[in-house]
């Protein structure tokens, strides 16, 4: 149980430990944590999460709000005062649960003398991967995360923000994990970097994997989360389900103006924006908001007003939904 | 221990400047030393072998690449979440530092043997240099133990400053403290403290008497253990966040 003390797995480490069987998906159980750091600074009070096998999980909240330290108890570098961390049903500094979990923390820095190609070798290794399969699967992450080959023999001091991310990134997949732990993984990144990370993640969640992200990029966490749990001053204020449909929040919304007088009724307006698959919101004088389901959905539903006759001035895409979830949350605690 | 671990920080000394450039340095110097020595005598004065125990500034030199530095530099927070005992990361450290320590004064060694054997007509016996190499080694790895115990816990070049701070105690000041009784009370605390600083095993003294002094090589042995095991239990209990560093 991982708890307030630092294990004792190490005491008996002499001995050898039988292999303890391990789910192929893992979920991550957080009960009652609570912690405190020794200055009396109180940074997690009673968090308690369920994070499903399987799911992507977004955290989001303030700076300070402890986000990296709830990390620091679920990757089991750091113990709480009080309360349980189980990942798979283990606790987080179980060997087996180690050899399935990657992470990337926010500033990861790399051993100097290393190569890039050098540095995931050594991962390789340190995970307990194949020797035979090394030098193939670090080539095949080295580009799956976009590294442009001529740097990957490139000392790593003379790598920019984005491509250290990159290879940060590389270093969290080589163990092949299925627990990962992103924490900001899209700082530095440029927006072709961007795309990539969204692709990459899509891809590593159809295998399976249990992704945990904290970061600020509140769009991104937007489209590739299934849940996001929302922290303030050490606390969950909420956990907001972003595959549930809502009449307040939706994924995108679509602000769509139209010059002079509007020809159509109410009724006709809203049956076009239906037939497109859409969903009326609201309605002003000179504007409506329109629930879509992603682009393509926003490409049709405005392609339908036109050929109905609606004088289209502008359509802008509203905040997303977890931006307003986040301003809610925010505004509710803000004088 | 991990294999892969120990080779990466064995190689990690070859590949920074403090790590290789002091040692070098210290080589240089010393032969040097004696190079000049001879020379101005006009080889009246033979060189000797080095004492081990100023092997120690070399165990010092490699010992600012250890666990505080990695913890300062942000390197731990991965490493720890590898498949990786803590245990095995302290002692993957220890054993590193030892060997790498080892080899410069096993090279420095042999090259000053060298040295001697071409400059004089009476060189020492082999069992000489074998018991000094010796002495070499078992200082090597008895430093690591005491310089990868103290960064456990303490942060780059702490643990090298806090063994300079124990040794001016035990060297300077332990000496001049109390009078009749208690200065034999200072002169066993000097005892033990240097035992912790320098450990080191004087073969000569241990292997060459008769019978064998199991006293000496206990010591030794266990100084070292009881370094390495409070080592592993501070860094057991050590906390390792972006957070809280």
């Amino acid at each position: 149980m991982s708890t307030a003390r630092p294990l004792p797995s190490e005491t008996h480490a002499a001995a050898p430990v039988p292999l303890t069987p391990i789910p192929s998906a893992l979920g991550v159980e957080v009960e009652g944590v609570s912690k405190s750091y020794r200055r009396g600074q109180r940074v997690l009070s009673d968090v308690s999460l369920h994070i499903r096998a399987g799911e992507t999980f977004g955290i989001i909240g303030p700076n300070g709000a402890g986000k990296t330290t709830l990390f620091g108890c679920m990757l089991g570098l750091v113990w709480p005062d009080s309360g349980t961390v189980r990942v798979g049903g283990l606790p987080p500094d179980d060997l087996e649960v180690r050899r399935v979990t990657g992470y990337l923390p926010e500033r990861l820095t790399f051993d100097r003398e290393l190569t890039a190609r050098q540095f995931l070798a050594f991962h390789h290794d340190l995970a307990g991967r194949s020797k035979q399969e090394r030098a193939q699967e670090v080539e095949a992450l080295l580009t799956q995360v976009g590294m442009d080959k001529a740097v990957w023999d490139r000392d790593t001091r003379k790598f920019s923000r984005g491509m250290l991310q990159r290879l940060g990134l590389a270093q969290a997949l080589i163990a092949q994990p299925r627990i990962l732990f992103l924490d900001e993984p899209t700082l530095g990144i440029d927006p072709e970097g961007m795309l990539h990370l969204r692709a990459l993640l899509r891809d590593i969640k159809v295998r399976g994997v249990t992704i945990l992200i904290n970061s600020h990029d509140l769009a991104q966490l937007e489209r590739v989360c299934d849940r996001v749990a929302f922290f303030r001053a050490g606390r969950v204020e909420a956990v907001e389900d972003l595959a549930s449909p809502s009449a307040t929040l939706t994924r995108h919304a679509l602000m769509v103006r139209w010059a002079g007088a509007n020809p159509l009724s109410p009724e006709r307006l809203a049956a076009v924006v239906q037939e497109a698959g859409a969903t009326l919101l609201d309605t002003a004088e000179d504007s409506l908001r329109i629930s879509v389901e992603d682009d393509w959905g926003a490409s049709r539903v405005l392609g339908a007003l036109l050929q109905a006759g609606l004088p289209v001035a502008s359509a802008a895409r509203e905040e997303g939904r977890l931006e307003r979830f986040f301003q809610q949350q925010h505004g509710a605690r803000t004088p | 221990m991990s294999l892969t671990f120990y080779q990466s920080r064995v190689r990690q000394s070859f590949h920074r400047l403090p790590t290789l450039g002091l040692p070098l340095a210290f080589f240089f110097v010393s032969l040097s030393w004696q190079v000049a020595i001879l020379l101005s005598t006009k080889f009246v004065v033979t060189p000797q072998l080095t004492d081990p125990k100023l092997f120690s500034l070399i165990v010092l030199a490699l010992g600012l690449s250890s666990i505080g530095r990695d913890a300062s530099e942000g390197l731990l927070p991965v490493l720890l979440t590898r498949p990786l005992r803590r245990s095995s990361y302290v002692l993957g450290h220890w054993a590193a530092l030892g060997t790498v320590a080892s080899f410069w004064a096993l090279f420095h060694g042999l090259l000053q043997w060298g040295f001697i054997l071409s400059t004089t007509p009476s060189p020492p016996r082999v069992e000489e240099l074998l018991y000094n190499l010796f002495g070499r080694v078992t200082l090597c790895f008895g430093m690591a133990a005491t310089l990868v115990c103290f960064s456990t816990r303490l942060p780059a070049w702490g643990n090298i400053l806090l063994w300079g701070l124990l040794y001016y105690v035990a060297d300077r000041v332990l000496p001049g403290l109390g009078k009749d009784e208690s200065v034999r009370y200072a002169f066993v605390v000097r005892q033990y403290l240097l035992g912790l600083l320098l450990p080191e095993l004087d073969f000569r003294q241990t292997f060459a008497a008769s019978p064998i002094s199991w006293f000496r090589l206990t010591t030794y042995l266990s100084n070292v253990s009881l370094l390495l095991l409070l080592g592993i239990h501070i860094f057991n209990r050590r906390e390792v966040s972006y957070a809280s560093r």
